[in-house]
């Protein structure tokens, strides 16, 4: 095999004669080739700086975004905690503003359903049934509509007398007004 | 030295064998990378992460208003690890530590969930016992957001808390038989809850994450396989505080006039919407288990009765639409009809021969009467409009199990029940099916089904199931008219009138009433007690509501006077919270007598 390379080599070599013609041709420039090594080691410092800059760059990144992990961590723990408190302020709003909550409320104020409407016709004047205030008294207590989510009604009978927000202490003559009287503002 | 052919070969066997060993590895690849993609995936997240169920929650049922009927709420469980239940240090916001011991937590967790520190105790012995490293007893279930909150922030790190989806019906009982209810397991057991589980029923998600050391998710690795779907919103025709009103008046007649049971319905004539279904007994679906079974379903949908007298203005219209009668139509009327055949036909009370108009007949409610104007006409054409009413068959109005009443075809008529018939009895309805009836005769005619559900409101905002709201003409404007014009006297309180002195100042209102027998079972009618009822329309001159009272079987009165003044607080109360303008026409008064 070595036999054959051997005899080829030569024939190869032939060509290369011409290098020598580059070469003269490349000495023209000869005196620039002073400069290479400068660029080398800019573009080596340019390199390098880019490598040490993405990499501080991207552990900053990571960092960034490790840190919004841990924000998202917390802001959704908080979202499921206002999500629950949301659900249970809903559920008790549904709750109180049940029928028979209000009618028990109401009842408990003393007040009575009534059911003798009476109607003013604009066009005669007339009265039509008898505009006459509501008797008997409050029954709501008694729930014959149940509602197993309604506490006991033990909290509304021992409020009964005592006054508090719902069911203010009666009050002899007018209300005095407290603070600046209103006044609409036009223009 | 090889032969070229030797060498040839080899280099075919070798090739060979690199292209199966890759046809292996391709074959591998593919499935592992494509067939059993999903499946290791999930493998390989469960094992290096997590996997998170993500809820699809279950719609919620409202009223026509939006009022909250029913609703899906997150509840917790209670579960200690027993063989961890030993003292723990807590750290309070100053840093200070403190020993927390068993008994300790024990006061907090029954302070939280409402039971003795005994109890939470004791439960944590009895696993104890049963099993020394036991790490599963539940000490209490269902617990709601803020008692959940405290015992989450009491830090106790022997208990954990799962969570699942709870139905709550905020309003109790107030349409509770027609909302229905759900089982523990969460699949629905009766009323819109059955008949629109595909509307509200959300299907769960599922979702895969990695998580660090200390529990925080890393970033960019959740994947989501399947996205959790919400159940759509259910709104119904419902009106909360009115069937309140009515479910409330309802059992307070019940009550005291100790009847079995009571039905209260109200109607829009226009659209046919439902908008009160009260029942007593009745429901509460939040503890199902406090109601009878019988009483547990909708009455008014599923049990059928014989209806009595408040079919008689059905055979009435059937007769004007035929020209076979009219209001001012002339008969004369003894108290007792033997027509032959073995028929006899008998009024509530004994009476002279009277001389009435048709008209006369509906406010006397006279059985006699109906019988000789009914039969006038011939029995198929009579069923074939009873049929074209709704009787005999369901009214389709979107509730489970709707019972579809019994009207046999003529030819299975004996002769008692040609006459039975044309009054009410040897037929049974349910109370909608009455409902949808009188909607037709105050609807001038047309017939719109009746419904209880205005649609499915979807999580993506798409609207299903809303009812076609579309008229049938049945009956002639006129005969409509004119069968109103003739019930308006059942309330008007002369000497025939059914229901004397009920008033309702300003409006015209047309009525019937109804005292029907009922078949004990045992093939004879139940007798001394009846099925009361009175259906009501108002005002005649522009229909708007259709209300229909019925008691089961009162004791201490009997007849139709029993409903009376249920009737009329229902009444008022519908023309109070519809605000429906009094009547401006001036009444038909047709006579009753001639």
């Amino acid at each position: 095999m070595s036999a054959t390379t051997a005899v080829i080599e030569p024939a190869r070599r032939a060509p290369s004669g011409a290098r020598p013609t580059r070469d003269r041709h490349l000495e023209a420039v000869a005196p620039d080739a002073a400069r290479r090594p400068k660029p080398t080691l800019f573009y080596a410092a340019v390199a390098v700086t880019a490598v040490f800059a993405i990499v501080a760059t991207q552990l900053l990144l990571s960092i960034g975004v490790s840190q919004g992990a841990y924000q998202i961590e917390s802001l959704q723990s908080t979202k499921v905690s206002i999500a629950q408190d949301l659900q249970s302020a809903t559920e008790q709003v549904d709750m109180l503003s049940s029928p028979q909550n209000l009618a028990a409320k109401a009842a408990a104020l003393g007040m009575i359903g009534g059911n003798s409407p009476a109607y003013l016709k604009l066009s005669t004047g007339k009265v039509l049934g008898a505009p006459v205030a509501a008797t008997g008294s409050p029954t709501g207590t008694s729930v014959l509509v149940p509602n197993a989510l309604l506490p006991t009604p033990k909290t509304s009978t021992a409020k009964k007398g005592a006054p508090d927000a719902n069911h203010p202490a009666t009050q002899q003559g007018p209300v005095a007004w407290v603070g600046a009287l209103p006044s609409p503002t036009t223009h | 030295m090889m032969s070229p052919v030797s060498s040839r070969r080899r280099a075919v066997v070798a090739i060979l064998v690199i292209v199966a060993m890759v046809a292996v590895l391709i074959v591998r690849l593919v499935d592992l990378q494509v067939v059993r993609a999903d499946a290791l995936d999930r493998q390989s997240a469960e094992a290096r992460g997590a996997v998170l169920k993500t809820v699809g929650t279950r719609g919620s049922i409202v009223a026509a208003d939006g009022t909250v009927l029913a609703s899906s709420v997150l509840r917790y469980d209670v579960i200690a690890s027993p063989m961890n239940a030993n003292t723990f240090d807590r750290t309070d916001a100053a840093g200070h530590d403190t020993k927390v011991t068993r008994a300790m937590a024990a006061a907090e967790i029954a302070a939280a969930t409402d039971q003795t520190a005994a109890d939470v105790l004791s439960t944590i012995s009895a696993a104890l016992k049963d099993n020394p490293e036991s790490q599963y007893a539940v000490l209490a279930q269902s617990i709601d957001v803020p008692a959940y909150k405290k015992l989450r922030s009491a830090g106790i790190p022997w208990l954990s808390f799962p969570s699942h989806q709870t139905r709550v019906y905020p309003n109790g009982a107030v349409a509770g038989n027609v909302l229905g209810f759900v089982g523990a397991d969460g699949n629905p057991q009766a009323g819109l809850e059955s008949e629109y589980d595909k509307c509200l029923r959300g299907s769960d998600g599922e979702e895969t994450f990695q998580t660090s050391e200390d529990g925080v998710t890393i970033p960019g690795s959740t994947v989501t396989r399947k996205k959790a779907k919400n159940g759509g919103t259910l709104v119904t025709t419902l009106d909360t505080d009115l069937n309140w009103f009515a479910q409330d008046e309802l059992a307070k007649a019940v009550k005291k006039l100790h009847a079995e049971f009571g039905m209260v319905s109200v109607v829009s004539v226009k659209d046919g919407a439902i908008k009160a279904a009260a029942q007593y007994p009745t429901v509460d679906p939040n503890n199902v288990g406090a109601t009878a079974p019988q009483y547990r379903g909708a009455m008014m949908f599923q049990n059928q009765y014989e209806p009595g007298s408040i079919f008689k203005p059905l055979t009435a219209a059937a007769l004007i639409e035929a020209g076979k009668a009219t209001p001012f139509t002339q008969v004369r009327v003894p108290d007792v009809l033997t027509p032959g055949g073995g028929v006899m036909v008998r009024d509530s009370e004994a009476h002279p021969t009277q001389n009435l108009t048709m008209t006369g007949v509906l406010t006397e409610s006279s059985n006699v009467g109906m019988s000789l104007l009914g039969t006038r006409l011939s029995d198929t054409r009579r069923y074939d409009f009873l049929r074209k009413l709704g009787i005999g068959s369901s009214t389709h109005s979107g509730f489970p199990a709707e019972a579809s009443g019994q009207l046999h075809p003529p030819s299975e008529w004996d002769a008692q029940t040609r006459y039975a018939t044309t009054f009410g009895q040897a037929v049974s309805a349910s109370q909608v099916q009455m409902l949808s009836a009188y909607q037709t005769i105050a609807n001038g005619g047309v017939r719109v089904p009746l419904t209880l559900v205005d649609g499915c409101k979807n999580a993506d905002g798409t609207i299903t199931s809303a009812p076609s709201g579309k008229g049938t003409r049945i009956i002639a404007k006129k005969t409509s008219q004119e069968v109103l014009g003739m019930l308006e006297n059942v309330l008007k309180g002369g000497p025939l009138s059914t229901l004397p002195d009920t008033e309702f100042p300003g409006y015209t209102i047309a009525a019937k009433t109804g005292t029907a027998q009922e078949p004990d079972g045992n093939g004879v009618y139940r007798s001394g007690s009846y099925y009361v009822s009175i259906m009501g329309i108002a005002p005649v001159d522009d229909p708007q509501y259709v209300v229909s009272v019925n008691i089961g079987f009162p004791t201490t009165i009997t007849s139709s006077y029993a409903a009376r003044p249920l009737f009329q607080q229902v009444m008022n109360q519908v023309l109070k919270t519809f605000r429906v303008k009094p009547s401006t026409t001036p009444q038909s008064n047709y006579p009753d007598t001639y």
